[in-house]
């Protein structure tokens, strides 16, 4: 397994649990009635600390292991690899905010429109990390 | 489309070169050992710069490593 598919499954496992909470947190506030949406920036501040903190981490060991092969520079298939993933995860970014505004035409709260758009831009993240997974355990070819 | 496919001699000319590694072919022609792996399977078509330089490293022409087979 290459460095960069290592960083991929850092990524995606940093963001899987980290906005997991974040989300089933909202989630939780929502089901209990009117939010605070001033509570918004106190979850943010723990979601932005712990990525941070899974990630560093992550790739310190990661990159102590095999330090021969811990480079940040990718090569051109890496490169073919990120571009196809960023293509995916720009049209679930898309979808995600069209459906994210459509929804405030039938019911607006300034703390689900920012949700949901949150939402959309982290399940494109997440999409984009499993299809560079994906690209480079099964080739592109 | 035409059934055809890229194939290459890559593993045989690392083995005529004092059983190159991956690694080593990788590190002359900027790719990663993995890129060279993906290559050697058929996973991943470089570009054709690419190709010239892996032929280069073994000192044989672009016809040698890649071919172009099948129907």
């Amino acid at each position: 397994m290459s460095f960069q598919e290592k960083s991929r499954w850092i990524a995606l496992t940093a963001n899987l649990i980290v906005w997991g909470w974040y989300f089933v947190t909202v989630a939780g506030l929502l089901a209990a009635g009117a939010p605070d949406e001033r509570g918004l920036l106190g979850l943010l501040v723990p979601v932005i600390i712990g990525i941070t903190i899974i990630n560093i981490i992550g790739h310190i060991i990661v990159a102590a292991l095999k330090p021969s092969e811990a480079r940040t520079e990718l090569d051109e298939r890496e490169k073919a690899i990120a571009r196809r993933a960023a293509a995916a995860g720009y049209h679930i970014l898309c979808l995600g905010i069209l459906i994210a505004l459509g929804s405030t035409l039938y019911y607006w709260s300034a703390f689900v429109a920012v949700n949901a758009v949150m939402l959309a831009f982290i399940l494109a993240e997440c999409v984009r990390y499993s299809i560079e997974i994906l690209s480079f355990r099964r080739g592109l070819a | 489309m035409s059934g055809k496919r890229l194939t290459n001699t890559i593993r045989v000319l690392r083995f005529h070169a004092g059983e190159m590694t991956q690694g080593e072919l990788g590190e002359r022609v900027g790719l990663t050992r993995q890129t060279i792996a993906a290559i050697e399977q058929g996973k991943y078509s470089p570009t054709l710069e690419t190709a010239f330089r892996i032929a280069d490293v073994f000192g044989v022409t672009l016809e040698e490593v890649f071919r172009w087979t099948g129907d």
